[in-house]
């Protein structure tokens, strides 16, 4: 039995590793896999504390919801990329800056 | 005060009109119908003669005054208008009597010159400003004529302006006469402020203090100074002989120095006995400065305007001494015996001046023209008899009145004496010389017709006809001197005099010394110096003082001044922009840099909007921490 603490470090750690992807990745793609890392942290967090009070399952319960939410997500996502690859044809999102004022 | 005065006279308008109306077309035709301008300005004088003629026939007695207002000051009124009295309409006929004549004269003497639409305007316009200043009743009216006789003088004595002594002659009447100005404008004042009118019916009708009168008096004796050419302004007159000789007639005999006698006798009533001594002297000095003058000159011009001066300064002191008409008997016959000298001596000069040189004044090199010219000569001679004083000559009668009246002050009547010797001394020299059979003038040219007539009937106007009945007694004529009881041993002096002067003449002339006098006996000498030392020097260093403390002081306050202001000005324009500007660029910097940063946030790129929502629940997080760590 891990001790729940480590899984919380290794629960951070993936929120950081998913963070830093979502901020620093140029490339959409990469940005949407730092949020699934960013989501399968939550998920750790939620087994994690499914152990404490093992009598429940509502985190697992909680935690296949949110692998079934990530799979949807991704879906849209990647359906948004390709659209927006279509549109301005790339994947970068610091080419695409029509979200400020044209000055 | 009432000014209007309603003795309408049509003639008198129209007699001063004509003259204008001569100027004002002179000009308008000149540049076209140059030909016509002499014929036309005659013809229009003609017609002013003939209403003046009108005027001396109907005014010989009595006098008329008519007045309009003219404008006001406040309630004060000037009025404007003439005063008709038998002295002025004399005089007014004398002007355009002469101012005919040489206009008639001007037609063949001008021929061929340039410039004569010029002339002829400027010489009606001269007759037109004597004659206003011979009829105004208002002596500021007066004193405007005075001006204009001035400036009219000055174009015509500077005619011929490519001669820079021409120039320089027209200059230095004009401002010697300026001078002489002053003393009218002053005595115009004190006659304001203390009589409160101009206007000379009124002037006579008032009694004024006996200061007031020497104050005025000295200051119109400073006026007719300057115009008559009394000492010590005189010496502008022989300078003006730079002008053509028709106007050197006109100018001596009737219009420019007879307005200084005749103001004088005009307003004679305005002369303390002060005043009078002081204009008698100054009459006196005039009398022998000038007969010596004529004395030390070859030039025929230069001797004219030198007796001039000396007929003027006789006819001032006779004023003065006398009575006022027997100055203005004198003024009246010397118009007609100077006119005459002047045209007889311009005739002659034309007679022997050769086209296209200097013209031959020099009464050395005048002489054998007997032949040829004897009818000028007689009536120039005629003339000089009269100048002389000589029996049958108007000349002699007006001599005499005026020996008449200072005959009970034997000093006086010693000095003119004296001074009838020098004039005979002068004429019969002048004559001696220029009726001489040798040498014989180098070339001879025949004087018109239209030059002789003039002449000869001046000549005529200078035998005693022309001022009397009789050849020996003024009174017949002259209502004013019958009061004065003849006395024959004053003509048995007169004519002593006249025969030892001539005498003399012929033992000193009749061998015709050519000796010139060295300059410092001639007048003019002294007094140019004596003009350059009082009058040019100090004006030119004053001039140049004034000119140092303009440089030096005047503009070295405008310099600090203009310092002081760039000084002021950079320092408020440092405030300006430093102090005020400054804060106000702050306040617009800062509103920019925060639009700027706040802007920087929304950069439209969507990692650098998780960027700061991550911030912001970071921050979020922490303070909450912070809060459940200190409850």
């Amino acid at each position: 039995m891990i001790a729940t603490h480590h899984i919380f470090i290794l629960s951070a750690l993936l929120l950081s590793v998913g963070v830093f992807m979502l901020l620093t990745k140029r490339n959409a793609i990469l940005i949407l896999m730092g949020l699934e890392l960013i989501l399968n942290a939550a998920n750790l967090n939620l087994i994690a504390f499914n152990q404490r009070y093992a009598d429940a399952l509502a985190g697992e319960a909680m935690a296949v919801f949110v692998i079934v939410l990530a799979v949807c997500e991704a879906a849209v996502g990647v359906a948004i990329i390709l659209q927006a690859y279509r549109h301005y044809a790339t994947a970068v999102p610091d080419q695409i800056s029509e979200l400020k004022d044209p000055a | 005060m009432n000014v209007a005065s309603t003795d309408w006279n049509a003639w008198v308008p129209i007699a001063l009109a004509l003259p204008l109306v001569s100027f004002v077309v002179s000009f308008w035709m000149g540049p076209r119908y140059g030909w016509l301008v002499p014929l036309m300005a005659t013809a229009l004088l003609l017609a002013g003669w003939v209403c003046t003629t009108v005027i001396l026939v109907d005014h010989s007695a009595g006098t008329s005054h008519f007045a309009v207002p003219w404008f006001s000051l406040g309630t004060d009124v000037i009025p404007i208008g003439w005063w008709l009295s038998p002295r002025s309409v004399t005089m007014l006929w004398v002007v355009y009597t002469i101012s005919l004549l040489v206009h008639v004269y001007s037609i063949g003497y001008m021929a061929g010159e340039g410039g004569i639409a010029r002339y002829f305007a400027w010489l009606g316009f001269f007759t037109f400003a004597m004659g206003g200043l011979v009829v105004s009743s208002n002596l500021l009216v007066t004193f405007c004529c005075w001006e204009l006789v001035g400036l009219s003088s000055y174009r015509l004595i500077g005619h011929w302006h490519q001669q820079p002594a021409a120039g320089a002659a027209a200059t230095k009447a004009f401002l010697v006469n300026r001078l002489g100005d002053i003393g009218l404008l002053v005595a115009l004042m004190l006659l304001w402020s203390r009589a409160g009118t101009l206007d000379m019916p009124a002037l006579t009708a008032m009694a004024l203090s006996e200061e007031t009168k020497t104050a005025v008096g000295l200051c119109v004796l400073l006026a007719l100074a300057g115009k008559s050419a009394q000492f010590p302004l005189l010496h502008w007159l022989p300078d003006a002989m730079a002008g053509p000789t028709p106007v050197s007639a006109l100018i001596h005999a009737a219009t420019m120095v007879a307005a200084g006698v005749y103001l004088f006798v005009q307003l004679h009533f305005l002369f303390s006995a002060d005043a009078l001594a002081v204009a008698a002297v100054v009459g006196l000095l005039t009398l022998f400065v000038g007969g010596w003058g004529a004395l030390t000159q070859f030039d025929v011009k230069k001797i004219l305007a030198y007796s001039t001066i000396s007929q003027l300064g006789l006819m001032v002191a006779g004023v003065a001494l006398a009575s006022p008409e027997a100055g203005f008997a004198h003024l009246f016959t010397h118009a007609f015996f100077k006119a005459g000298l002047f045209l007889g001596a311009g005739a002659l000069i034309h007679a022997v001046s050769r086209h296209g040189h200097a013209p031959q004044q020099d009464i050395r090199h005048m002489g054998g023209l007997w032949q040829s010219h004897r009818l000028v000569l007689v009536c120039f001679a005629v003339c000089a008899a009269s100048l002389a004083g000589m029996p049958l000559t108007s000349g002699f009668l007006s001599k005499e009145g005026l020996l008449l009246h200072v005959r009970h002050h034997s000093f006086y009547f010693g000095v003119m004496a004296t001074a009838s010797f020098v004039t005979t001394l002068y004429s019969a020299r002048m004559v001696f010389y220029l009726l001489s059979p040798t040498p014989q003038a180098a070339a001879t040219h025949p004087v018109p017709a239209i030059m002789q007539l003039p002449l000869f009937v001046l000549s005529v106007g200078s035998l005693f006809i022309g001022l009397s009945a009789s050849p020996l007694s003024i009174q017949s004529w002259w209502p004013v001197f019958d009061a004065i009881e003849s006395a024959p041993w004053v003509m048995v002096v007169s004519l002593a005099v006249l025969v030892v002067g001539v005498g003399v003449a012929w033992r000193l002339y009749r061998h015709r010394p050519t000796a010139t006098l060295h300059a410092r006996w001639v007048p003019q000498t002294w007094l140019d110096a004596a003009q350059k030392h009082i009058a040019v020097t100090p004006a030119l260093q004053a001039s140049r003082l004034t000119h140092h403390a303009d440089r030096r002081w005047l503009d070295g306050v405008l310099h600090a001044a203009s310092y002081g202001y760039v000084t002021c000005s950079f320092v408020i324009g440092w405030v300006d922009r430093v102090l005020i500007d400054g804060w106000v660029t702050t306040v617009t910097h800062a509103a920019k840099g925060g639009g700027k940063l706040f802007r920087s946030l929304v950069n439209g790129k969507i990692q650098s909007y998780l960027a700061w929502g991550m911030l912001a629940l970071l921050s979020f997080m922490v303070w909450m921490l912070y809060q459940l760590a200190h409850r």
